[in-house]
């Protein structure tokens, strides 16, 4: 009994480490990919990376813009509450401006592009898998990592913070509409209050997130998809673990980008 | 002088980390052959074409492709690979996100500097090679199988490998597909001088393209003969081996299901 409970916990933890390792070599391969293009970017599959800014940047901005905006509504009107109480009503803006920029704009952003994007990568790339199309990659002399993830993976990069910069507007706009329509606030109030507590800084650092949230998502979803079987099942897990792996990533993530945005006083 | 083999195993075990499927493996494939790897379901055929290919770490053991050890630390360079053998899969597998002419041309775009006016006259030399000439801007979602393992054959000639592997070419096709596609594998050997090595268990295309075939015993994980198809089907000292060859066991079993059909009613 107790020599099994050893057992398993020795055959968990070199699990384990071969995985860690597995992953430590996933991404020593994909920065060498892209020191690769670097070098050379003919190397790039600018067709796919086209597809794919398309796919994951301009075809997710209508379901980007709308829960942003319903977003800052909420904020909005949760704030408006307490706010009304003491006569502050116009510090709504504050609260709105801050929370959708700093954390609620990147992090909604990441959420939804995990959703559509990561599931989608990981799935790719399992069934690619699955139908042997990564063994011939290989056998074509292809790296799939530089075939398959680079592309996603630079795509995701750009993609992150221009969808960040319009569900922060979103987001305002929606806190705006609550202001204007509820609070009785006007237009130019509010934004003016918005524009005087709301440093560029601010709104820089919070797209800046959306760098380091791009690059998670991609990752992760295409590391899924090369650790998935080589079956259906395995090609739906892969994509379910794509995406609860992804929002864990990107809450530590975005915590430790916090802590370090507050020493610099933000 | 003596031809270095195209491929020469010693003394090969493989598996999936501790299991070994097969182990001790000792075979070599002389240049312009075509050899057959044979043996039932599960006995371990496309994992071994795996291990050849590099897909897979070998337990233990040697592989030499054309003298090249390619096992240890010795992998070679993604572009040697590509330029050493080629490989087509059971279900072609073509990227389907390109079309027939875009699947043929990448390997070209990776690994050669030639214009894009040459890897076009190349990609259509070779898919009028497996005659898919028009089916250029087809997806491989709009292809049949078999001429999705013929276009899989096409990118696998691109860049003029002399090795060439077929896994389960026959696999899933009607006969008359089958009969064209075992032309062109001797097509491969006769006009283009390529040493050809086929993952199979289909009788009818081993006999009739097949120099020599190896059979993998599932039970003793290992050879159980090696030779002439021919000549093993009628003096194979293995009964089970001789009984494949010659499909007895398969009409035996149907024989048995018969009568005890017959029995039951």
């Amino acid at each position: 009994m107790i020599r099994k409970f050893f057992e398993s916990i020795g055959k968990h933890s070199d699990d384990q480490l071969k995985n860690s390792h597995d992953t430590l070599a996933f991404l020593g391969e994909t920065v060498a990919s892209l020191a690769l293009l670097l070098k050379n970017p003919r190397k790039l599959r600018w067709s796919n990376f086209a597809y794919y800014l398309d796919n994951c940047g301009v075809l997710a901005l209508p379901i980007v813009l709308l829960i942003c905006f319903l977003m800052g509504v909420t904020i909005a009107f949760q704030s408006a509450i307490q706010m009304v109480k003491f006569g502050t009503e116009i510090y709504v803006a504050d609260l709105v401006g801050f929370s959708m920029l700093k954390e609620f704009g990147p992090l909604m952003v990441a959420i939804i592009a995990t959703g559509r994007a990561g599931s989608s990568f990981a799935a790719e790339i399992g069934s690619m898998k699955a139908e042997e199309e990564i063994s011939a990659l290989t056998t074509m002399g292809i790296s799939p990592v530089r075939f398959l993830v680079v592309p996603k993976l630079l795509a995701m990069i750009i993609a992150m913070p221009v969808l960040t910069v319009f569900g922060d507007i979103a987001g305002l706009a929606g806190g705006l509409a609550v202001g204007m329509g509820f609070l009785g606030l006007t237009a130019e109030t509010y934004l003016s209050r918005t524009a005087e507590v709301l440093t560029p800084m601010v709104f820089i650092l919070g797209v800046f997130k959306g760098v380091f949230f791009g690059a998670m998502i991609a990752l992760v979803g295409c590391r899924e998809g090369f650790c998935s079987q080589a079956d259906s099942q395995g090609v739906g897990r892969a994509a379910t673990s794509a995406v609860v792996k992804s929002i864990l990533c990107l809450i530590i993530l975005d915590t430790i980008l916090t802590v370090i945005y507050s020493f610099w006083g933000y | 002088m003596e031809k270095v083999p195209a491929l020469e195993i010693r003394d090969l075990s493989i598996g999936y980390g501790e299991r070994t499927v097969l182990r001790d493996l000792n075979f070599t494939v002389q240049q312009g052959e075509i050899f057959a790897v044979m043996g039932g379901s599960g006995c371990g055929k496309s994992t071994l074409l795996k291990h050849i290919i590099g897909i897979y770490p070998v337990q233990r053991g040697s592989i030499k492709i054309f003298g090249r050890e390619i096992t240890g630390g010795n992998a070679p360079t993604l572009d040697e690979i590509a330029r050493l053998f080629g490989v087509t899969y059971q279900g072609g597998a073509l990227l389907g996100s390109l079309t027939l002419a875009e699947n043929v041309a990448l390997v070209l775009q990776e690994h050669t500097n030639l214009s894009s006016g040459e890897i076009q006259n190349k990609v259509m030399e070779k898919l009028a090679l497996v005659n898919l000439e028009n089916f250029a801007d087809f997806l491989p979602s709009e292809i049949s199988g078999g001429m999705k393992k013929r276009a899989g054959l096409a990118r696998a000639l691109v860049m003029e490998p002399p090795l060439l592997f077929f896994d389960e070419p026959s696999a899933g096709l009607d006969p008359v597909s089958s009969a064209e596609l075992d032309r062109l594998i001797l097509k491969m050997r006769d006009q283009e001088n390529r040493t050809v090595v086929l993952i199979t268990h289909e009788l009818d295309s081993v006999f009739a393209v097949a120099d020599r075939i190896i059979m993998l015993d599932k039970n003793t994980k290992t050879i159980a003969a090696e030779g002439d198809p021919r000549v093993l089907k009628e003096e194979c000292p293995c009964d089970w081996v001789r009984n494949f060859l010659n499909r007895d066991g398969l009409i035996y079993t149907a024989q048995q299901a018969g009568q005890q059909l017959k029995t039951a009613f």
